[in-house]
This record gives structure tokens, sequence and C-alpha cells, in this order.
């Protein structure tokens, strides 16, 4: 029987590969501010399909928890994407 | 404030704030006096100001403005939006120079500093003085006139402030005749980012100088109108007042999901919240981001 090892060292290492790709992505696509916008909201729902994962292999996952990480993503992205539009 | 009706709420008060923003844009005069820039707060007085301030720290005469160094930094900067390149020579291979001469400016030495993406004027004066060749041209003992302009457009698909600065000094001051022929075409770079043409005495042999044109007050100047350059007025840009929003709005929430973290892992209360590790961490990437991306360049 294989039993997956639902470590939360590899839940964060994923998390982290997440923000690394999103910032390194802003940064490769600095001088085209729809690619950044692209990058910064795909980051977003990824932050939030990776809050799912998170709590549904913790087995705490509730809808008041996907709300939390929706806002919470929805308030990251939207700052970002503020600033690039003001720029 | 961390349940999802507080977090709705943050949601609706940054939303209500960038509707407010691009709505001001429409009409941009605000009660008392202040203006929505349109993408910064920068303005060719106060780059002036605070060139011959960091002047004046090193013991410099202050520069002055000069018309045909203004219309030559005018003119650069036009072409760099037409060809849409961000450097101090065009792929054509029209450098800083060729505008200066145009503008019939006649000169012994000269200089260039660029920057765009900037909100204020202050920040960018700092970036120019962080970097030893900008720093070198602002606190050249050889320039006297400064020519300034700040243009708004769109530069390699981004919607940005572009700043002009020359620097020269003309090629006699306060005498009709030299027995130095000081101009040259000879331009030495004195690093990558700069371009700044050194005095060179070629030939000994009187040249008649023509007097030199009374220098017009800034004021007077026939820069053309520019949102991000309206004199008089307190200007407001967009971009600072976003920024300082969401820094705000994010530093709080660090602090709040910092403090809820402690609470709860020093008192033990078992809740069915989501991950405050990763909402920090998300947080802070975000905080980064926007100091990182609100700073401009500088050439």
């Amino acid at each position: 029987m294989i039993r997956l090892n639902h470590n939360h060292s590899e839940h964060y290492a994923v998390l982290a590969f997440i923000l690394a790709v999103g910032v390194l992505g802003l940064a490769w696509f600095r001088s085209d501010i729809s690619l950044q916008q692209i990058v910064v909201w795909t980051m977003a729902g990824l932050y939030v399909v990776w809050g799912i994962g998170h709590h549904v292999l913790r087995k705490d996952f509730t809808l008041m928890i996907l709300a939390e990480y929706i806002l919470i993503a929805l308030i990251a992205a939207g700052s970002i994407q503020a600033i690039l539009l003001n720029r | 404030m961390l349940q999802p009706a507080g977090l709705a709420v943050m949601v609706m008060f940054f939303l209500l704030a960038q509707t407010s923003l691009q709505l001001l844009r429409l009409s941009p005069t605000l009660p008392g006096g202040f203006v929505l820039g349109y993408a910064s707060s920068i303005s060719a007085s106060q780059v002036l100001e605070m060139t011959n301030a960091e002047r004046s720290q090193q013991g410099l005469p202050a520069l002055t403005v000069n018309e045909k160094l203004n219309q030559a930094a005018q003119a650069k900067a036009n072409h760099m939006f037409q060809n849409d390149y961000w450097a101090h020579v065009a792929p054509d291979g029209t450098t800083p120079w060729t505008f200066i001469r145009n503008a019939g400016y006649s000169y012994g030495v000269a200089g260039e500093n660029l920057a765009r993406d900037f909100g204020d004027t202050s920040s960018m004066v700092r970036a120019w003085m962080t970097s030893p060749t900008h720093k070198a041209n602002i606190v050249h003992q050889k320039y006297s006139q400064t020519g300034i302009a700040v243009v708004d457009g769109k530069l390699q698909g981004v919607e940005t402030t572009l700043v002009v600065q020359l620097f020269g000094s003309p090629t006699a001051v306060g005498a009709r005749t030299t027995n130095q022929a000081a101009r040259s075409d000879q331009v030495i770079p004195a690093e990558p980012k700069v371009e700044t043409k050194k005095e060179v005495v070629v030939e000994e042999q009187p040249v008649t100088i023509a007097p030199l044109e009374p220098v017009p007050a800034l004021a007077e100047l026939s820069i053309e109108p520019q949102s991000g350059n309206t004199l008089g007025k307190t200007i407001i840009s967009p971009l600072t007042v976003t920024k300082v929003i969401a820094s705000v709005l994010i530093t709080l929430l660090v602090l709040v999901l910092t403090y809820d973290l402690l609470l709860s892992s020093k008192r033990n209360i078992p809740r069915k919240v989501g991950n405050n590790w990763a909402h920090i961490g998300l947080f802070s990437i975000v905080l980064l981001v926007i100091i990182v991306m609100a700073q401009g360049k500088v050439l």
C-alpha cells in the first residue's frame, strides 16, 4: 500500500515555489503590463488552490476557509494590479 | 478583522479607493488647489530646485535654466516616445548632442541624465544621486546651465513619465571672443549609463562667439504643458496614493496576522481558520513587489 506523506514542509515548499515563480514572472515581463497582470492573477488563483489543497489534506477544509483564501488572494492581487494600472 | 466579513470590508475599501482615483482622473482638479497628476508628481521646477540643492551642498553654484537646453530635452523626450526607445543614443544613432546642437545651443561640455517610472521628484533625484555617474553630472563643476523636460506618454508598452535633464556650459561664458575652439564632437562616455562630453581644445585661433542670450526665468519657458508638470499647484500622484493605501493595508494585515498567530499559539486555541504563515508569506511578497515595482529607472 502506498501511503502519502502529507508533510507540512512539502506544502510550504509548493507555496514557496508558486510565489517565487510569480515574482520571477513579474520581473521577467516587467515591460508588459498585460502579461504581468496575467502572472498576478494566476499567482492569486494558485494561492487559493494551494489553500484548498492544504486544508483538504489537513482535513479541516470549510467554506469559510475557502472564502478567507479568496479574499486574501483578492487583496494581494488587487494591490499589485492597482500599482500596475497607476504606473 | 481576519474573519471573511472583515476581509471583505477591506476588499470593498480598496475597490472604493481605486474607483475614486479613476473617477478623479476624469476631473483631476480637487478642492484646495490640488491636482491629480496623470502618472507622477514630477515637475521641472522641482527637478531644478533639487538639482541646485545638491549642488549647493557641494559648494557649487546653482544651474540656470536655458531655453535652448529645455527645447533640446523636450526634443529628446519626444524622440524617445516616437521611436519607442530608452537609451542615451537612439537606435538610428542620434546622440543627445544632436538635440542640443539642433536647438542652437553651442556648448563646451554637456551631459544627459534620464529617468522614467518615478512617482515623485525627490525619489528620482535620490536615485540619480545614488548612481555615481548621474551624480557626477548633477555636481559637475563645469556645468552652468540645464534644460529639463518632464513628459507623460507610452514607452515600450508602459504608460510612464519620462524625465530628460540636459546639462551644459556654453562655449564662452561672459566673453565674446576666445582663443579656444572648445566645441568638439568627441563623445566620451564616463560609464555605460551616462554619456558626457569633455571640453577639448582643438586649435588655437580666435573664434567670434555670438553674445549669449539672456537666460529666461523658469516661468517664462515654453515647455509644452504636461499634466505632471503643473506649476504652482500641489500635485498628487495616483501611483503614490495607491502605493500608500496598498502598503498600509497590507502591513496592517501582516501585523494582525502575526499577532493572531502568536496569541493562538500561546494560548493553544484550536481554530478552523486559514494558514496565517501562508497569508503572511503572500503579503510579504506583495509588499516587496509593491516597493520594487513602484521604483523608477535611471539611465
